[in-house]
């Protein structure tokens, strides 16, 4: 009888957890739109930086300002806080990550060939980050081995 | 049908489908974090020496250089945010494979 008891007992346990709520934001096609448009966006940004700050200082704003909307938005989302944080640290400039890059760029007027090229696959990278957790949300999806860009 | 019969029944298919659950939800998810872990460090030590060597010639200046590294460092904290996130993906489809399963094993022991 005893076995029978505790055997029905691991089963509403069960039960019990199949019925909580989910455990994280399901997949966003906003989201993902948002990741997939600011790495592009980002990563043209990057290429242009031989060039003086000045000349592209409207867009360089106006893409730090459509990240930090896309940090608030994943901020917005229930269960959403691993997302959300991924965001914050590629726009906060002490990451030196996209934050960081644009702020030394403006600090400096242009950036150098070296420094540039590596920063872009590095910021390329977090954005990957920030996607593959987004279409694993969907699908049980494996990210590419380079998605740290190196 | 008795309660018992049933009861029996349904944990039978409950048990075999939640093998075959837990095998697809989480069989290859350690040693998949494991393996890209790895990767990334070793990909980060051959970067390190690399812009050491450009700094020391002159192609980085050290403004230059402490910024990649800060941002590997950042890099990694995304990866470790990553790998926490796909354990929790991994964890939300076993839940909703686990509601789909308790469901279908229950019509199966009733026959219906």
């Amino acid at each position: 009888m005893l076995p029978r008891l505790r055997n029905r007992i691991a089963i509403l346990a069960i039960f019990a957890l199949a019925a909580c709520d989910p455990l994280m934001a399901p997949y966003s096609v906003e989201a993902y739109r948002m990741a997939t448009e600011l790495k592009a966006r980002s990563l043209a940004l990057v290429g242009k930086s031989s060039e003086s700050y000045a000349m592209h200082e409207e867009t360089a704003e106006a893409l730090l300002i459509d990240i930090d909307a896309a940090y608030e938005y994943a901020r917005g989302l229930p269960r959403n806080e691993i997302a959300a944080e991924q965001w914050r640290i590629l726009r906060d400039p002490k990451a030196q990550l996209m934050g960081g890059f644009v702020a030394q760029w403006q600090r400096n007027g242009t950036v150098g060939a070296f420094f540039r090229q590596d920063k872009a696959q590095q910021i390329g990278a977090a954005f990957d980050t920030i996607i593959c957790l987004e279409i694993n949300k969907r699908a049980a999806t494996r990210c590419g081995k380079d998605t740290d860009g190196l | 049908m008795a309660f018992d019969d049933t009861w029996d029944s349904f944990t039978a298919h409950f048990r075999e489908g939640l093998e075959v659950l837990v095998a697809n939800t989480f069989d290859d998810f350690t040693a998949q974090a494991q393996e890209d872990a790895r990767a990334f460090m070793i990909r980060s030590e051959a970067q390190l020496k690399r812009w050491g060597e450009a700094w020391a010639k002159g192609l980085l200046s050290e403004e230059e250089f402490d910024s990649l590294v800060t941002g590997q460092a950042s890099l990694a904290r995304l990866h470790m945010l990553t790998a926490a996130g796909l354990a929790q993906t991994r964890l939300e489809r076993f839940r909703k494979g686990l509601l789909a399963l308790v469901t279908g094993s229950m019509r199966r022991a009733l026959g219906v």
